[in-house]
């Protein structure tokens, strides 16, 4: 099975390449030379895993973008699973595949960014709790919608992960709502401020487990619904 | 092996504003291993949701379905069944020979899999195209790459819907002699079979039911015994016709 996932994955596991690249353009910490960002260059190795989380949720949406959605609504789940396979364990091998993939390679991108930037490895590898949790949250929406909607569910998850890059397209949008609505739909909303609260941590090298267990909670409770809404769905 | 009681299945929730379609109602039936039923019905009859209730993808909205004593769903996911649906739909960017291999490999048919994917590519006429891909392959084709990967495994039940769809003569007879063959090699093998193509119905099968609106009509037995069943048909569903007024 897993063969089969990793076969029918490999143009998505390709991407990962260019937006490592990407993101590593990106990251101030491995441009010392320019000197564009100077306080980047002083948070050292922990602040590169703001950068590992962007890497850990954009994988998971590459990697697993239609999972669900493709199959069913193309029939390829007619064939597939008149073999014996149940729906739960292909698609529960596949998401654990691309979380493996997402934190295996954040933690790549960290050694060999810094091997490429600084010519030595400095540590950071505590940074990785934020990839490991993007993965879970990004990786659980897009597990939830792919199973919900019949397509899209891809750009979905990319709009959830927009506020990330572009915090102030939450503010901006939220500023004429009510405290209510504001409150549920920032609650609807990635954890953000528990990502931030983190990474502050992270810099004065503490851990902050309230907000980790936030996060973990919030990506937890879209795949587990998507869990079982897979176990009660009809297949065409 | 097969054990339906009053099964019914409607789709549409029931949610208001939108219409509910009863697809089965009340059917019962029961079929044992080792025998071949087929299963005819005009078009929207409700065979199609009868064989993917046999699958496992739908439940009855009430009722009871079983294969071997098992949810069809859980019998499934642990013997598999050979099946061949309606509309064969594989991923168009594999290769016949890959996408043979990945059913393979998801029915943990183990160390001769391979050895089972030529066999079945030389037994589907399949060699020629089989580093083809899918999506470049026209519609008799992939019918018969989805026929292929039905005999990959060592099943005991296997589920046919419209299989002769998009096949030329030459290999309507060929899957006849398929399907024989399936059949004869383990005297346990049972074969369901829906089709419109009512001589093959007649060919492959030693029982025919009726499916009518959603209804078993019973089974098109022949009276005299050598009633085309094409004849048996048509007079039934003209009896049934007339008493729905």
């Amino acid at each position: 099975m897993i063969l089969v996932i990793l076969r029918d994955m490999r143009w998505r596991l390709a991407f990962l390449i260019p937006l490592s690249a990407l993101l590593y353009s990106q990251e101030p910490a491995f441009h010392q030379h320019d000197g564009f960002d100077p306080t980047a260059i002083s948070l050292g190795p922990l602040g590169v895993s703001s950068t590992l989380a962007y890497f850990a949720a954009l994988s998971m949406i590459i990697l697993l973008g239609g999972f669900v959605s493709t199959d069913r609504r193309e029939g390829y789940t007619r064939l597939m699973f008149s073999h014996p396979t149940s729906p739960l364990a292909y698609y529960g091998v596949r998401w654990g595949l691309a979380y493996l993939v997402s934190f295996v390679g954040a933690a790549i991108f960290l050694v060999v960014g810094q091997l490429i930037a600084w010519g030595e490895f400095r540590g950071g590898s505590a940074g990785l709790i934020l990839p490991a949790l993007t993965g879970l949250v990004y990786g659980g929406i897009v597990a939830f919608f792919s199973v919900v909607v019949r397509r899209g569910d891809g750009w979905i998850a990319f709009l959830f992960f927009l506020p990330t890059l572009i915090p102030q397209i939450v503010t901006l949008a939220l500023s004429t709502a009510s405290t209510g609505v504001r409150q549920a739909i920032l609650l609807l909303l990635p954890p953000l401020g528990a990502f931030q609260e983190i990474w502050d941590n992270l810099l004065f090298e503490t851990f902050a487990w309230g907000p980790v267990g936030f996060a973990a909670a919030y990506g937890a409770v879209f795949l587990v619904s998507a869990v079982a809404l897979l176990t009660m769905l009809e297949w065409p | 092996m097969i054990e339906l009681s009053e099964v019914t299945k409607s789709y549409g929730w029931g949610i208001p504003g939108r219409r509910q379609v009863q697809a089965l109602r009340g059917v019962t039936f029961s079929v044992e291993p080792g025998s071949s039923l087929g299963i005819v019905g005009l078009n929207g009859a409700g065979k199609s949701t009868l064989l993917r209730i046999l699958l496992g993808y739908v439940r009855p909205s009430s009722g009871e379905a079983t294969l071997a004593g098992l949810p069809p769903r859980a019998y499934a996911e642990k013997f598999g069944v050979a099946y061949v649906p309606e509309r064969v739909s594989i991923q168009r960017g594999w290769t016949v020979r890959g996408a043979l291999r990945a059913y393979a490999m998801l029915g943990e048919i183990g160390e001769d899999a391979w050895q089972r994917v030529e066999g079945a590519i030389d037994r589907l006429g399949l060699r020629e195209l089989a580093d083809r891909k899918i999506g470049s392959l026209s519609k008799g084709n992939v019918q018969r790459v989805g026929i292929a990967q039905a005999l990959l495994g060592e099943r005991k039940l296997m589920v046919l819907d419209e299989p002769t769809d998009g096949l030329d003569p030459v290999w309507i007879a060929e899957l006849r002699e398929v399907v024989r063959n399936w059949l004869s090699a383990d005297p346990e093998r049972t074969l369901v079979l829906a089709s419109h193509n009512l001589a093959e119905v007649e060919r492959l099968t030693s029982r025919v039911l009726l499916l009518h609106g959603g209804v078993l009509e019973g089974e098109l037995e022949s009276e005299n015994g050598d009633e085309p069943l094409e004849r048996r048909f048509l007079s039934r569903l003209s009896q049934l016709r007339g008493a729905r007024g």
